[in-house]
């Protein structure tokens, strides 16, 4: 009777501690994250150039990990979970490296909003939102915006719009 | 009537032009050397770079009877600092070991000196630059002081060592020039054009000194280029065009001193994000020197360099 009750427990436990994990590893996908950044550096030339680049950058804040790639002149950076993209930070970073700072395109998770009559990219894990600008595919995103459905977007970091920094969309799939 | 000039200010049977002019003496190799302009790379803000190396001088073809004799070993270090994107300070310190042998009514002797030299102290402002993808062209004007601080009154048994065999020079020098860098994924281009006000010290002046370096690095491995930062193989090829004037003592140009020499070097540079390791030997193609001026052989270099 004991060694039942034993056995029940322990799958119990096994239970709760699936759902937990499970929760989890929902964690990031329900409340979003930046995922990554490419910041293209002009100007590195050479293996010695690219320790500066990835010093300056390692140093932002919420950044984890930077890989540089030479011949595309473009720095890869990993965010810690909940960090969220300072652009003018990665720009400074740059700029102390001794290079010129090119295009910053990231690859974000979150949800879409609607503010204004514009489609907005809320990144709730990192407490940050982009304006989305891409005309072909705003139909299929407003459809989206209707299912609350959350996304995973890849675009070019432009100006600030409304006080948000504008994403030009090159790629977005549902996060299922 | 000419003046009599003290042979410990003259050196005049000794005759190096080449250690004054080329900076053995001075420490000014880091600028002028023959392969890793150090200068024309990007020193980052916040960013330290150490540059180490090992220099084998021989100059052994002396046409006199006194059938001179000289090696110069020297091991210049390098410290830059970038204090933001486009200044940076260099501190530049020589450890050098001369040894002279010599026919003297005595018979054969060998005569030297060993320890720091003149250290040089330089700021490097990048003023133009222009970044594209694999690519960065730089433009630099430097400015720095080399200071007395190796010996200059070193005696042997023979007495006080001659002028170019003294470790230092004794003067306060002001140098000033310019540096320019073409850097792309295939190669490298610089061309530094350089002028040194040598100052008297102690009734003597060596002779002012000019340089014009180029360098050409062209990559041979990896030949196409991968993903990541692989480490790159160059092979180099640089110039060097050194013009010295003469020495001034008493009021006087020393004879056997200043002259014009052209080295073309040929070496190998592998470089990583961290480090570089580098040779090359300079191969003198032209020694127009003044007088019975000991003409140099060549000199041998290997090195590194690391950021950090």
């Amino acid at each position: 009777m004991n060694a039942t009750k034993l056995v029940n427990h322990r799958w119990l436990a096994a239970v709760l501690a699936a759902g937990i994990a499970m929760l989890g590893i929902n964690a990031p996908r329900a409340s979003g994250q930046i995922v990554e950044a490419k910041v293209v550096a002009t100007g590195m030339a050479c293996p010695f150039c690219a320790y500066g680049v990835e010093k300056w950058l390692g140093r932002v804040h919420g950044v984890t990990d930077v890989t540089v790639d030479l011949k595309t002149d473009t720095a890869n950076l990993r965010f810690a979970k909940g960090a969220s993209l300072d652009a003018k930070a990665i720009h400074r970073a740059v700029t102390k490296a001794g290079f010129t700072m090119g295009a910053v395109t990231v690859t974000a998770v979150g949800f879409l909003t609607e503010e204004n009559g514009s489609l907005v990219l809320t990144v709730r894990g990192a407490k940050q939102k982009f304006l989305l600008t891409s005309p072909e595919n705003e139909k299929a995103l407003t459809k989206l915006l209707k299912e609350e459905a959350a996304i995973q977007v890849t675009g070019k970091v432009q100006a600030r719009q409304q006080g948000l920094a504008r994403l030009a969309l090159a790629h977005y799939a549902v996060v299922k | 009537m000419k003046k009599t000039i003290p042979m410990r200010n003259t050196g005049s049977q000794f005759f190096f032009p080449i250690l004054v002019s080329f900076g053995l003496a001075t420490g000014s190799l880091a600028w002028a050397a023959p392969i890793t302009f150090n200068t024309a790379l990007p020193v980052s803000s916040g960013e330290f770079l150490l540059r180490g190396q090992l220099k084998w001088l021989r100059s052994s073809d002396d046409p006199t009877a006194m059938n001179r004799d000289l090696t110069v070993w020297a091991a210049p270090t390098v410290l830059a600092y970038g204090v933001n994107e486009r200044l940076a300070l260099f501190g530049i310190v020589p450890y050098l070991d001369k040894h002279l042998e010599v026919n003297t009514p005595l018979g054969r002797v060998g005569r030297g000196d060993a320890g720091l030299g003149d250290a040089t102290f330089l700021a490097r402002y990048t003023i133009w630059e222009a970044n594209k993808t694999g690519a960065t062209l730089r433009l630099a004007p430097f400015a720095g002081l080399k200071v007395p601080s190796g010996d200059d009154d070193a005696q042997d048994a023979l007495g006080v060592l001659p002028r170019p065999l003294q470790l230092g020079a004794g003067s306060w020098d002001p140098l000033f020039g310019t540096i320019f860098t073409w850097q792309t994924f295939a190669g490298e281009f610089d061309s530094s054009i350089s002028y040194q006000v040598n100052t008297e010290a102690d009734g003597y002046r060596f002779g002012d000194q000019a340089e014009w370096d180029l360098s050409y690095q062209y990559r041979l491995w990896p030949g196409k280029l991968g993903a990541g930062v692989p480490g790159f193989l160059y092979a180099v090829l640089e110039s060097n065009l050194l013009w010295a004037w003469q020495d001034r003592a008493s009021g006087q140009n020393v004879p056997d001193t200043g002259g014009t020499t052209w080295y073309l070097a040929p070496g190998l540079q592998y470089v990583t994000k961290r480090y570089v390791l580098e040779t090359a030997i300079q191969l003198p193609v032209v020694q127009t020197l003044n007088g019975n001026a000991l003409r140099n052989d060549f000199i041998l270099t290997a090195g590194f360099r690391v950021n950090f």
